[in-house]
């Protein structure tokens, strides 16, 4: 065996499992994701293209193949990913590039408003207005964007910390504010010819206020 | 199977100039130092990797399991910031080609620990400068353009397999990408809206694209002209065997050898990363990728175009080899 051989076989043996992490199964799944705006809206595309050959399931019908799928996807990709698991935890790498796989036509606007006292709320920042852009370049940012973009269909668990930064932030730069409440807008993307507008606001979630300390 | 072996052993085989892989090590190193510079300028440093009684929003203490740095050094400021900076000494180290193996070893190791502390603070492109960074720590890309050169002696040819590994790891990101995206809005059954929408989304654009509805027809054009590129990425690999056996004969091996197949699909990746750039806020994703491309060409590829440059550069033309 040459050193060329070794070279080879290490390779094959980084390669596979990373080939393998790159394909696109599902790495979990759950039913009630398959009921978000965002999934009803693309099942219901997906319905009218299998239509056009003729199979016309229910929205349930549609979803519970899915998840089947999904699912088995997801136990074959636990199984024969469990041995490099700690290798990828470890070393931080790994294959997943899913890039705007699903364009969301229900996106969310960060919105963070202020008070002093028991006045009216005033807009304090909202993603891309410019009329209300304190502490914007912090709130652009990619690592915090991705903080509270996971939050956005379902609070999680970085959800209440991020508040009581973004909270912070607000203080910080307003003296007089004594309350911050952070949320997201939930809009409606249109397409050209769906309706007279682009964006519609329909309504707002995850509204968390903060007092000043 | 033992053909095949031996030809898998000769893709990985044999060594190559070491000029690309050298600038590709400085320019990952400086993209993401740039990166840092950010976070250090906005005082993220502690809300994104301190402890969560600090302000720090992933808390390692509540992650399961917690992050070895922290598990073994104490959840503490300190330990969030020391690391900060240990990534940020380890990709210096790097970019001057000082002790760049071991620091881009280091780099790996404490960069991943920092993304188990707030997952949602490390995206995509982040894993794939580890992945880099990772093939970075066994090639001596330091001892030729570098401080390492100086300490250890000069090396002027690298192993070949790492700029090849590079080239797989773009085209499997490319390739992965275009067939995940499943929604139909980026096939012709969804209108090709996919762009159009995306641009909608005020956490990803980079301005107010309401007025965007008269361009419509562009962004289905630029939607279709993305997944032709990413999915194009499974024509490369066959595209340099083309090249390779180009005595083979073959009407599409004569026709991918008499165009820059390559390079042109390089130029349509180039236009999409602009694109994204100037419309959206997706951080360091462009320049990052696009700090990988000059893995596509060989060194003595780089050679010869310099060669054919205009004429009036005679010193350049001495100092290349015949």
């Amino acid at each position: 065996m040459t050193r060329d051989d070794v070279r080879a076989g290490l390779l094959l043996v980084v390669l596979v499992p990373n080939l393998f992490a790159s394909l696109p199964l599902a790495r979990s799944a759950s039913r009630k994701n398959f009921d978000t705006p965002l999934a009803r809206d693309e099942l219901a595309r997906l319905r009218e293209v299998t239509a056009m050959v003729g199979w016309e399931p229910s929205h349930d019908e549609l979803a519970d193949l899915l998840y089947d799928i999904a699912n088995a996807e997801a136990d074959l990709r636990e199984v024969v990913l469990a041995p490099a698991r700690p290798f990828f935890r470890i070393t931080g790498t790994g294959q997943a590039w899913g890039l705007f796989s699903y364009p969301d036509r229900f996106p969310a606007q960060l919105v963070v408003e202020s008070r002093s006292g028991a006045g009216d709320y005033a807009l304090r920042y909202a993603s891309l207005d410019p009329e209300a852009d304190l502490g914007a370049d912090k709130f652009v940012y990619r690592r915090v964007r991705g903080v509270y973009d996971g939050n956005s269909e379902k609070s999680g668990r970085t959800w209440d910390p991020f508040v009581s930064w973004a909270a912070g932030e607000v203080f910080a730069a307003d003296p007089t504010a004594t309350e911050v409440r952070v949320s997201f807008r939930r809009l409606r993307t249109f397409e050209p010819g769906e309706a007279d507008t682009t964006l519609r606001v329909e309504g707002t979630r995850g509204a968390r206020t903060r007092r000043r300390p | 199977m033992t053909r095949a072996w031996r030809a898998w052993r000769a893709l990985w085989a044999g060594t190559e100039p070491a000029g690309i892989l050298s600038v590709i090590r400085v320019g990952i190193a400086l993209v993401l130092l740039a990166d840092l510079f950010e976070v250090w300028r906005l005082h993220l440093i502690i809300p994104l990797w301190g402890p969560g009684d600090a302000g720090g929003m992933g808390n390692p203490a509540q992650t399961d399991p917690p992050p070895e740095l922290y598990a073994w050094f104490g959840n503490t400021i300190a330990v969030g910031r020391g690391a900060f900076f240990v990534l940020v000494g380890a990709l210096l180290c790097l970019a001057v080609g000082f002790l760049a193996q071991p620091a881009a070893l280091v780099a790996v190791l404490v960069y991943a620990q920092l993304a188990l502390v707030l997952p949602g603070a490390d995206r995509g492109i982040d894993m794939l400068i580890r992945n880099v960074l990772l093939i970075l720590a066994f090639v001596p890309s330091g001892r030729s353009f570098g401080v390492d050169a100086l300490l250890f002696g000069r090396l002027d040819h690298v192993p070949r397999w790492s700029r090849r590994l590079l080239i797989l790891q773009l085209l499997v990101l490319y390739f992965t990408a275009g067939i995940q995206k499943a929604a139909v809005a980026w096939w012709p059954w969804g209108g090709f809206s996919a762009l159009y929408v995306v641009l909608q989304d005020p956490a990803v654009a980079r301005f107010p694209f309401d007025w965007l509805k008269a361009l419509y027809p562009l962004t289905q054009l630029l939607t279709a002209t993305t997944m032709v590129f990413e999915l194009g990425a499974l024509a490369v690999p066959f595209v340099y065997w083309f090249r390779a056996t180009r005595t083979r004969g073959g009407w599409l091996r004569a026709q991918c050898n008499r165009f820059p197949v390559v390079p042109l699909w390089l130029l349509l990746g180039l236009a999409m990363h602009l694109g994204i750039a100037v419309t959206m806020q997706l951080g360091i994703f462009p320049w990052t990728v696009l700090s990988l491309y000059p893995a596509f060409f060989h060194p003595h590829e780089v050679r010869r175009a310099l060669r054919s440059l205009p004429d009036g550069r005679p010193q350049r033309q001495r100092i290349l080899p015949g």
